[in-house]
């Protein structure tokens, strides 16, 4: 266990673990390390941690800030952004975030080799892996977003990356979906700085077509998330228009 | 918490609780809400949705807002915990905090104001001039079902004040 | 009587200190030795029969002292509870009725044994047809919930009403009230309106978990319970048990917070009985799951015709109402009387007719919830009101003006006349949202409503005592609870006046059956004017033993005597009291005990079976702001206001408004408790969603009148409710003023705010090809 606040919700209900190994004594478990061109986090940080690093304030300003307000604030002081990835819970937040970054997540294997995912791919972890670390590009987004104001209806994460010479819009929908829904749309170069209304409806509906549909539930109906992830990630791009871009492309 | 204690293995916890060192055997997989109330007697820290959700059980662990009810003993182990009994000597010397709470009204049927008084407090230790919007955010984190938060928001800004006065 | 005059600064709440240091011993930290522990285990089908009940494995559990099951419970001389209509037992008996009916209960050593042992129960159900809404219910093909009648008998009404038990399959209860000739003034009106709507379910979402401790034996009972209504639990307990009522006592702590949820019986029978089982004492402190389990609001569908005649009066209100009263009865006949009689609002009529029911479905029981019945008819009325307005091209605020009922008059014959003045009460909630002072703008609007209920109850009635020392201290004996509405100051204001002592002397008493004086439960906002009219008389009758014993000690008469600063002043001669009863009783000195009593008469000409003590009204006025791309709506300013008659702490009046409006405007926009199936779709805490800070309004205005026409002391009444009522039509109302759109069926949500802009879009679309 990490935090340890998806433990305890389980054992309340009725788990009952023979072991319980307690992860914080590990080193290097907490610490966001720059190496390379990417940003290592310790499979140990706290949402508090992320939100106060200056790594992060400096690469990812927009996630710093949105990570400031997340969840509550016992929440973010204390549960850690591995246990929030591994709970595997469309409703929680910082798998959008991730994706939208294009982090991976390292991890050991049953063999003890370390390993690395995507964070849209973390379906795909091997029975027993134990996530070490979270892996973030260094490199700044061109612009980036996080919309938390409408769970448990929807939620989003929105980023315009430069990669190699393109730039990819990335949209990790969250809570509107069962499992991780993610979508990118590739613009060609120079596409991004010319960004009028026409071409931000277009990558709007791009990125949301490319979605799998939301689902139905006693929150809200598919009809009305698909609506409302689109007026919403179309306003994102209109402020993203309004404010320019990071760095020009 | 509902995990057979009796049965399971016990282990001695040592902690500084309210400035007094601690050192007590409680089964590993207690809560600190059950090692507060039912080992220490400190029923100030109360439990009411148990799914750290509503912050009523809120108790400081080394500064910082823990929900109690979802926190193991084990994790509190050479920290310092802080809880409503800390703050004031008796009736009538009440901690700044409290002083403002009583002022404005800021309870109703008492079961959440505890835990809501140590997260005021943690949050003024980080933020001692906190803005509305500042004060706004972080008292998402705890609901009040009786007073609608208006005063608990006053009763934040008054500490506040009060607290810089005496800096 | 005698005035009321507050010094400077508002009272410090008798409870305050304690609240605010955390020291409050709540039922939740109480612990008898010995103390065995219960957890209950919950049907999880929603109708079906129970064939057999295999306790064994659970039995063999190391730690686990018993199970107990219907069979068990079906020994006691009545086994069921309820209000008037008892179809409730301990325990399923026969039938499970509802996902989380208490089936079987396991009582152990400690709770996590008891809770291990549940799931080591075999409970063998044949499952029947569940039917999950009104409509299903009432369908001709439903399966019945009950298939005989149920104990008790329908609650008394009076004149013009009527009340009937079980009237067909699947309604519990039934209600009508009729004034006047509904046929002909609604054949008479110039316009008529057939509007309904659709009120949801929501949770009382009580911080302080149900919980209770009981010891029990062959003869008695002692309990210490969360339940906001000692007198009645007793009363309740006695029959049940068939135990005398001296032998059964209850022990009533501060209340972390009920809204309704702890009146009246939900397990305290059944920890009594654990506990008189295993001859221990017994704990039972449920979870907020089950607590979503155990009690709701309830929903109701509201189907009113409206005549008005051809110079805009109301005159002809005919309505059909649907109560969702769950699997049991709890509280639901008395809820559908409050909701029926209330559907006029606080207007003139011609006629009336109204019929209200109750209908069983298997979900979980509704029942008492702050503003009770009040919230679900303003919601309508309030609602409809409006639309007529708008319809007739009337100002909204104008139309209700014409039509409101001034004070003094009878809210119905045979009824109290009004003791508010509706009229100025709205006209201030209107001036402070800023009413038409803005020119309109399109997803701009502001909407207005005047919830309505009756105060004091039915037939209530309270006893209270003082016991004042020879020092001037204060005791105040009531059974009214402290849930947070900080009942003990205000009735501890009252005596202190009477007797001229400052506040910070006066001790509210703990609550124990044996000691306290007799009441009828803390609801309906009571307690400020029943309790107080009765505290005033204990006061009044210390006060009148002291000014005897002085006027003996001092060979003269009473009527020559004053009391002031606890000194007996006589001319400009001044003899401290203490030193006079010190002198005369000894050392030890000696005690005044008063005693007060105060009854709201039955009277069988008054509709309800007696007159309404006080009016309550809710004036709100909601600023909001609709985003026509997501149907969100944004409250920019809610305004919310009340008449306390004269208000004894105004800080804790503006604290009960604000915490009742802040509940109801969360019902408005997104609370909500949802079926899914059979099953509750949010039942926990983590999914069901209630107002935190930042749900605030932007700007949240309360405002306290004082129109001094209340039946308690200095022409005071209660408020406890009174903001529940009027938020959700405001909100409504503001709506279809910023967008057209009207939404009926809460929670207004974006989705359906939504929808219902893109039918409007449609609706022009489709005129505008027309031409």
């Amino acid at each position: 266990m990490a935090g340890g606040i998806d433990l305890i919700a389980a054992m309340k209900a009725g788990d009952t673990p023979d072991d319980v190994i307690y992860l914080r004594a590990l080193p290097d478990w907490t610490g966001i390390v720059e190496s390379g061109d990417s940003i290592l986090i310790g499979a140990g940080v706290t949402h508090q941690e992320l939100s106060d690093s200056a790594a992060i304030r400096a690469a990812h300003p927009g996630l710093a800030e949105a990570w400031s307000q997340v969840a509550n604030n016992r929440i973010r002081l204390k549960g850690t952004l591995a246990g929030n990835l591994m709970a595997h819970n469309p409703a929680y937040d910082f798998h959008i975030a991730a994706i939208a970054l294009g982090a991976e997540v390292q991890f050991l294997d049953a063999h003890l080799a370390p390993r690395r995912l995507p964070v849209e791919a973390l379906g795909e972890l091997p029975d027993g892996a134990l996530a070490t670390h979270i892996v973030l590009p260094k490199q700044p987004s061109l612009a980036f977003a996080v919309q938390l104001q409408w769970k448990p209806i929807l939620s989003f994460a929105l980023s315009f990356r430069r990669e190699q010479e393109q730039v990819v819009a990335r949209l990790a929908a969250g809570c509107a979906h069962a499992s991780s829904a993610f979508s990118s749309v590739t613009l060609e170069h120079g596409y991004f700085a010319s960004l009028g209304d026409a071409t931000a409806r277009d990558i709007t509906e791009r990125l949301c077509a490319a979605l799998p549909p939301p689902r139905s539930d006693w929150r809200a109906s598919a009809g009305y998330r698909s609506h409302l992830l689109k007026v919403l990630v179309h306003r994102e791009i209109e402020r993203v228009r309004a404010t320019g871009p990071r760095h020009e492309g | 918490m509902f995990v057979q204690q009796d049965r399971a293995m016990k282990d001695d916890l040592s902690c500084v609780v309210n400035g007094r060192a601690r050192s007590v055997a409680v089964p590993i997989n207690r809560t600190l809400a059950e090692f507060l109330r039912d080992d220490l007697n400190l029923n100030g820290c109360r439990v009411a949705c148990d799914g750290a959700v509503c912050g009523s059980c809120t108790v400081l662990l080394d500064g910082k807002p823990v929900a109690s009810c979802s926190t193991f003993a084990f994790e509190a182990e050479g920290a310092k915990i802080e809880t409503i009994e800390s703050l004031s000597e008796g009736p009538t010397k009440l901690h700044p905090i409290q002083q403002a709470f009583l002022e404005t009204n800021a309870f109703q049927c008492g079961f959440c104001t505890a835990g809501l008084v140590m997260s005021v407090k943690a949050l003024l230790a980080a933020h001692p001039s906190p803005d509305d919007k500042t004060i706004s955010e972080w008292l998402r984190s705890s609901v009040c079902r009786c007073t609608g938060y208006k005063t608990i928001l006053e009763a934040t800004r008054l500490a506040a004040a009060r607290l810089r006065e005496t800096a | 009587m005698a005035a009321l005059d507050i010094s400077a600064g508002a009272p410090v709440r008798l409870d305050g200190r304690q609240k605010v240091r955390g020291a409050v011993r709540f039922t939740t930290d109480f612990q008898l030795p010995g103390m065995a522990h219960a957890k209950v285990l919950r049907s999880p089908v929603a109708h079906a029969r129970i064939r057999s009940i295999d306790a064994s494995r659970a039995l063999a559990l190391s730690g686990v002292l018993a199970v107990i099951t219907g069979a068990d419970i079906s020994s006691l001389p009545d086994p069921y509870y309820g209000v008037g209509i008892r179809d409730q037992r301990v325990l399923a008996i026969d039938k499970v009725r509802y996902v989380g009916d208490m089936v079987a209960a396991v009582i152990a050593e400690n709770e996590a044994t008891a809770f291990l042992a549940l799931d080591l129960i075999d409970v063998d159900y044949a499952e029947l047809p569940a039917v999950m809404t009104i409509e299903e219910a009432l369908a001709s093909e439903a399966p019945a919930l009950f298939e005989e009648p149920s104990p008790g008998a329908p609650l008394l009404v009076g004149a013009g009403a009527t009340s009937i038990k079980e009237p067909s399959k699947n309604v519990l209860y039934e209600f009508r009230y009729a004034r006047g000739d509904i046929d002909a003034t609604m054949r008479s009106a110039k316009h008529v309106f057939t509007d309904s709507f659709y009120f949801s379910r929501i949770h009382h979402y009580h911080l302080e978990p149900y919980v209770n401790v009981a010891r029990a034996d062959d003869e008695s009972i002692e309990i210490w319970s969360c339940n906001q209504d000692p007198f009645i639990l007793r009363n309740d307990l006695s029959r049940m048990f068939g135990y005398s009522l001296h032998n059964v006592r209850v022990h009533t702590a501060m209340i972390g917070g009920g809204f309704g949820a702890k009146s009246y019986c939900k397990m305290e029978p059944l920890v009594a009985f654990m506990a008189r089982h295993v001859q221990r004492p017994v704990r039972l402190c449920l979870t907020m799951d089950e607590a979503f389990h155990t009690l709701s609001k309830h929903s109701a569908i509201l189907t009113l015709t409206t005549g008005v005649s051809a110079d805009c009066r109301l005159i002809a209100r005919q309505s059909d109402i649907k109560l969702d009263g769950g699997a049991y009865s709890d509280a639901s006949a008395s809820t559908t009387i409050k909701t029926g009689y209330r559907i006029p609002g606080p207007y003139r009529w011609d006629a009336i007719a109204t019929t209200a029911i109750a209908v069983r479905t298997n979900t979980v029981p509704g029942g008492s919830f702050r503003g009770f019945g009040g919230t679900q008819s303003s919601y309508a009325s309030e609602s409809q009101i409006d639309m007529i307005a708008r319809r007739l091209g009337i100002d909204p605020l104008e139309f209700r003006h014409r039509n409101m009922l001034p004070p003094g008059e009878p809210y119905s014959p045979g009824d109290s006349g009004f003791d508010s003045d509706f009229d100025a009460g709205l006209a201030e909630a209107a001036r402070r949202i800023g009413y038409r002072t803005q020119p309109k703008r399109r997803g701009h609007g502001i909407g207005l409503s005047v919830g309505l209920k009756d105060g004091g109850g039915t037939g209530n009635q309270a006893l209270a005592e003082l016991k004042v020392s020879d020092a001037g201290d204060i005791l105040v004996r009531a059974a009214a609870v402290e849930i947070g509405q900080g009942v003990g100051t205000v009735l501890g204001v009252i005596a202190a006046e009477i007797l001229d002592r400052p506040i910070s002397v006066v001790k509210y008493g703990e609550i124990d059956t044996d000691h306290t004086p007799l009441d009828t439960g803390t609801h309906v906002s009571f307690a400020t004017a029943v309790s107080g009219r009765a505290v005033e008389q204990a006061a009044i009758d210390v006060k009148t033993q002291i000014l005897s014993f002085a006027a003996d000690r001092l060979k003269c008469s009473p009527s020559d005597l004053d009391l002031r600063d606890w000194t007996i002043v006589r001319g400009n001669q001044a003899f401290p009291l203490q030193k006079m009863l010190r002198e005369y009783y000894g050392p030890v000195g000696s005690e005044f005990i008063g005693r007060g009593r105060f009854k709201i008469e039955y009277d069988e000409a008054a509709p309800l079976g007696s007159q309404n003590m006080f009016w309550m009204p809710c004036w709100s006025a909601a600023e909001v702001e609709v985003d026509e791309d997501t149907g969100r709506v944004t409250l920019l300013k809610l305004v919310v206001g009340t008449d306390a008659g004269r208000a004894l702490n105004l800080p804790a009046c503006h604290g009960q408004l604000e915490g009742a409006a802040l509940q109801a405007l969360g019902q408005s926009l997104f609370e909500e408790m949802v079926y899914d199936g059979v099953s509750l779709a949010n039942a926990d805490p983590l999914s069901y969603r209630v107002p935190l800070a930042t749900d605030l309004p932007r700007v949240f205005e309360s405002f306290i009148e004082e129109h001094g026409m209340g039946p308690g002391p200095g022409g005071l009444k209660g408020i406890g409710e009174a903001g529940m009522l009027g938020i959700a039509a405001a909100v409504a109302n503001a709506v279809e003023d910023a967008v057209g759109v009207r939404i009926t069926q809460l929670p207004i949500t974006p989705e359906r705010v939504l929808a219902g802009l893109q039918a409007q879009k449609q609706d022009r679309s489709r005129d505008g090809s027309r031409i």
